[in-house]
């Protein structure tokens, strides 16, 4: 995609602004009353829209530019583009574009020049240029009640984007969904919602910067995962030769440097922290109907989130200091500091006299820009006293805009594009499984609700999400809720309680005052940048993290023990009966098994009396090929009257199988670790098969152990590894089950009968 | 620990570098020697069609739409695909085409070109030549304007510039997209057929590119007169067959270049799928 580039002059001094309709930002600069524009100046009608960004971004704004003729300007964006530079990109299709150059003769290559024409368009008291005029028009707004409804669908753009961050082709099905009558003329509205301030318009993937002192600089960053870009091809919609695109995204549409990606604005949170909310009592617990321990949990997080609007003032004053990068702070200061030495040094040779403050008049001013409206270059006198004026000018309108950086109001279109420089803080659930966590967040999201938030509850795999679906839609009647999956009809509706896959986060910026993330140690979530990414950048900067888990990553485990990490740990069950502690049997590896078709006499013998005591069996193997001939063995060990199933991730009937082992009619279901979460079956026993494998960690050993002795009817269920070696991850799985054990009996969290069956 | 937070770098810095192939996503040792960017066990379910069974349309399958009464009226002489397409080609292709992931852009393109070997060593068994059959140049069936800008690249001229490296000739863009057709996957059989009527137009340039390859080729031949009798051989390139309506189209928009140009065309098809 293309866009224009333009200067404009405000009170305030210079802005860089790019366009999507050029003529929708004449019509705002030029005929509002309370416009402040003192001119405006096309810098280029068309430039590939990652460029676009970047000069934009990058450009520094000084008051110098008053005095800037057509070559100072294209001298001042190429300085821009040096810095910028698509590094480490691997260029592909590069065979296509050398037939593409044969063909057009010299090659298809366009220079900067060619592109970037400084053209002025309209100034103060001057009125518009001859090529402004041509602008105006085209006529897209006619009177004051064409521009009165294009105002209006600003609004209601503005709106529908709120803390959303979208490529076109999303936000063409948003406003199919949401403002048909806006589909097809989206860039002039899009343009003016820019302008009102509303969202923020930016390219896919930016360029990398290289500074001074890092010499190799960091590659392309696409904006929407916070990836590194490495691949570019030639690109038919920006003409670049090797525009960048990001391919650890492209499942939710390709983000590229020419690419135009919206970002809303993050809803005000006026209404939320107003009504001041004390700490949630007991009362608003009760309600929920929790177990001991699963009441204490939440009212610790709950606590957390009510101290966070004390915390958040001293927060965002940091976060406004570490705003800046050091690096440019630095050198901003030294060519400041530069300019000064300079000066200093002219004065006291005696070639330029210090100039008053009374130079600049109203007047002046006037006069300097009509000459630039004739394009005429001034005097060498004049252009010396200029500079002069300007660089002191410099020097105080550094620091001024400075101050104003911070204080960067809803109206200024250009919000700077920055990766969040503070993480929101997080807290932990430590809660094993079987604690009921789904009834623990439930007085969270209510208290965030009450207070006029938005709330998240993301988790990485699709079949949790559909899971609670149901159960939160139950305990919140009044509330809609969005249900966001690959392929949900609900992508584009607004609501204030988002339940949502990981992956989905993608498409939310700054939107949520509370992201809860479930599972976050599951796949794919864990280990994944770009979802944590994703996450980060969903969560508003003044909102809150909660993760829950039943086997954290040892990281987060380590920061908890450390202090470092807010955390309450749900260490009983919501039934009060202790985690049943597996045993181990030495057994053979299954792929022995396998090769003499028969199992080991003590597994079979344990089967069997799982099978008679009415439990239904898990078996977890650690690789798929062994459950089809596995399946057979059990069977045959079993009996024919037993039914023996199994089921992996290749299987398309898996939804179904397992819904048949919930309710009985299969008795024993084979799987690997696809079902070791989210699954919960009454009276269950499990056996996990080569438990030594790799592939099986301490959190799946203790995740899948996890599916025994959920009810409430049956507590104590059996877990057994069996392995031909006893490994570390094993020791450590029983190690955190017994000390979550240790931990309920301390807090007095299991029931009397309970804890006569711990040693 | 601490240890091993030290040692990890250090291991990772001496680990063999992971290679992961496009295709499946799994990591491989070494790729296929012609096709890096896939494992071995992608590059051998690759669905070639090496001896098509229908001599006209290129099918690997039997097909109706040729033995049908008063069948293939093409103006095209026959179509080639590169391989069949199935659920796996087409996932390919979709990575490629609609989610833009161009990393597959050379491995098609490679793809291409060895369809274009097995059609020149097919077609010059046929005819008895003696010398190697060629075609003068190579061209592509065009997307729209609106298209093009929104997919940022236009994936038959890809593959044909696979083709055209692969033949060593030129590769010339003749025709342009005059509208865009809704959907094809949506329309029935019909519909499609009636659908494509006078969308592809020759560009301006088009005849003027034919004179000056036939000039090119008459410089390159020592026996003018022979050469100027026997048409000029355009290869037609698009990524999938399905009814070659499409191509059929495309090639009376190429006679038509070639009538205004007084030069007589043959036109062949080469997609990378026929389904």
């Amino acid at each position: 995609m293309k866009a224009a580039l333009y200067m404009v002059r405000r009170q305030r001094g210079w802005e860089c602004c790019i366009s999507l309709d050029i003529e929708t930002d004449l019509k705002w600069w030029t005929s509002r009353r309370e416009s402040d524009a003192e001119c405006l100046l096309l810098l280029a009608r068309e430039l590939p829209l990652g460029r676009a960004v970047s000069l934009r971004d990058d450009m520094e704004c000084n008051s110098k530019m008053d005095s800037y003729g057509s070559t100072e300007w294209i001298e001042c964006l190429k300085r821009i583009e040096t810095k910028a530079k698509w590094r480490g990109v691997e260029e592909r299709g590069k065979t296509v574009l050398r037939m593409r150059k044969e063909r057009d003769g010299e090659g298809g290559r366009t220079h900067m020049t060619d592109q970037i024409q400084p053209t002025w368009l309209w100034m103060k008291g001057q009125g518009h240029s001859p090529a402004g005029n041509s602008l105006c028009q085209r006529g897209n707004f006619n009177d004051e009640r064409d521009w009165g409804d294009a105002l209006e669908a600003a609004e209601q753009f503005n709106q529908a984007l709120q803390g959303r961050s979208l490529l076109v082709p999303e936000l063409k099905q948003l406003l199919e969904s949401r403002l048909p009558q806006y589909a097809s003329g989206w860039r002039g509205v899009a343009q003016l919602a820019q302008l009102r301030g509303g969202i923020a318009l930016t390219a896919g993937v930016a360029p990398a910067v290289s500074r001074s002192l890092q010499r190799r600089g960091q590659p392309p960053r696409c904006h929407r995962c916070g990836s590194a870009a490495l691949a570019a091809a030639p690109c038919a919609s920006c003409g670049s030769e090797a525009c960048a695109y990001c391919e650890a995204c492209l499942a939710l549409g390709r983000s590229r440097a020419c690419a135009l990606l919206l970002r809303g604005a993050p809803e005000t949170a006026a209404g939320i922290r107003a009504a001041g909310h004390a700490a949630p009592t007991g009362a608003q617990l009760d309600r929920w109907g929790l177990s001991p321990a699963q009441r204490e949990a939440a009212s610790a997080a709950l606590r957390f989130l009510a101290e966070r609007p004390a915390e958040g003032g001293r927060l965002a004053g940091r976060r406004h200091g570490a705003g800046t990068p050091p690096g440019s702070s630095i050198l901003r200061a030294v060519t400041v500091l530069s300019h000064r030495v300079r000066e200093v040094l002219a004065v006291m040779i005696g070639r330029r006299s210090p100039i008053t403050a009374n130079a600049r008049t109203a007047d002046s001013r006037q006069a300097m820009k009509l000459r630039h409206w004739n394009e005429l270059r001034q005097g060498k006198e004049q252009q010396q006293e200029k500079e002069q004026r300007q660089r002191k000018e410099q020097y105080h309108g550094e620091k001024l805009r400075q101050v104003k950086e911070c204080q960067q109001t809803k109206e200024q279109p250009q919000t700077r594009e920055r990766l969040p420089v503070s993480k929101p803080p997080r807290f932990l659930l430590w809660a094993v499984t079987g604690a009921g966590k789904t009834e623990m967040i439930f007085p969270l999201l209510r208290y965030v609700l009450d207070q006029g938030g938005r709330a998240l509850v993301a988790t990485p795999r699709r079949d949790v999400v559909l899971e609670l679906a149901p159960r939160i839609a139950q305990a919140f009647p009044e509330e809609p809720v969005a249900v966001l999956y690959g392929g949900s009809t609900q992508r584009w509706e607004e609501s204030r309680l988002v339940l949502a896959t990981t992956h989905q986060l993608l498409r939310y910026h700054e939107a949520f005052d509370l992201v809860i993330i479930d599972e976050l140690d599951a796949f794919p979530y864990h280990n994944d940048s770009m979802l944590a990414y994703a996450a980060e950048n969903s969560c508003k900067r003044d909102g809150s993290f909660i993760f829950l888990s039943a086997t954290p990553p040892k990281p987060m485990q380590h920061a908890a023990a450390a202090g470092r990490l807010p955390h309450a740990k749900v260490p009983a069950r919501y039934h009060g009966h202790p985690l049943p502690v597996p045993r181990h049997v030495e057994a053979e590896p299954v792929e022995r098994c396998l090769s003499r078709r028969h199992l080991p006499l003590q597994l079979v013998k344990a089967l069997r009396l799982s099978v008679a005591r009415g439990a239904q069996v898990f078996v977890f193997v650690s690789r798929i090929r062994h459950i089809k001939p596995l399946v057979a063995i059990i069977q045959a060990a079993l009996g024919s009257g037993i039914p023996v199933e199994g089921t992996s991730s290749q299987d398309i009937h898996r939804a179904d199988k397992v819904l048949a082992f919930r309710s009985g009619q299969i008795r024993v279901l084979l799987t690997t670790t696809i079902l070791e979460r989210g699954v919960t079956v009454a009276r269950s026993d499990v056996f996990i098969l080569d438990a030594d494998s790799g592939l099986f960690d301490e959190a799946s050993l203790v995740q899948m152990a996890g599916r025994a002795g959920r009810s409430k009817d049956d507590p104590n269920g059996n877990v057994i590894f069996a392995s031909p070696q006893w490994t570390a991850s094993q020791r450590g799985a029983i190690h955190q089950i017994k000390k979550m054990n240790r931990l309920a009996r301390r807090g007095n969290y299991l029931h009397a009968t309970a804890k006569e069956g711990l040693s | 620990m601490n240890l091993s937070r030290l040692l990890s770098p250090l291991h990772q810095l001496l680990a063999p570098v992971g290679q992961i192939c496009l295709a499946c996503g799994r990591p491989m040792q070494t790729g296929d020697r012609h096709y890096p960017e896939v494992c071995r066990t992608c590059v051998a379910e690759i669905p070639w069609i090496r001896h098509p069974r229908c001599p006209r349309c290129g099918r690997h399958i039997g097909c109706p739409d040729c033995t049908r009464p008063g069948a293939f009226r093409r103006p095209f002489i026959l179509n080639r695909s590169a391989v069949a397409y199935d659920s796996r080609m087409r996932e390919w292709l979709a990575q490629y085409k609609y989610r833009g992931r161009e990393a597959y852009a050379p491995l098609l393109a490679r793809m291409m070109g060895q369809a274009y070997k097995t059609l020149a060593s097919e077609m010059a068994f046929a005819q008895r030549l003696g010398k190697p059959w060629r075609v003068d140049a190579v061209a592509y069936v065009p997307l729209s304007s609106q298209r093009l800008a929104e997919r940022g690249f236009n994936q038959a001229e890809l593959l044909a510039s696979g083709a055209a490296a692969a033949a060593r000739v030129p590769l010339i863009a003749l025709l342009e997209r005059a509208r865009d057709t809704e959907k094809m996957s949506l329309k029935n059989r019909r519909q499609r057929l009636n659908d494509m009527r006078a969308v592809f137009r020759p560009l301006p340039e088009a005849s003027d590119l034919l004179v000056s390859l036939l000039e090119s080729r008459r410089d390159r031949d020592r026996r003018p007169d022979r050469q100027i009798r026997s048409p000029l051989r355009l290869l037609l390139v698009d990524d999938i067959y399905t009814t070659g309506s499409t191509a059929a189209y495309c090639t009376e928009g190429l006679l038509l270049a070639g009538e205004e140009a007084g030069i007589r065309l043959e036109v062949y098809s080469l997609t990378w799928a026929r389904s």
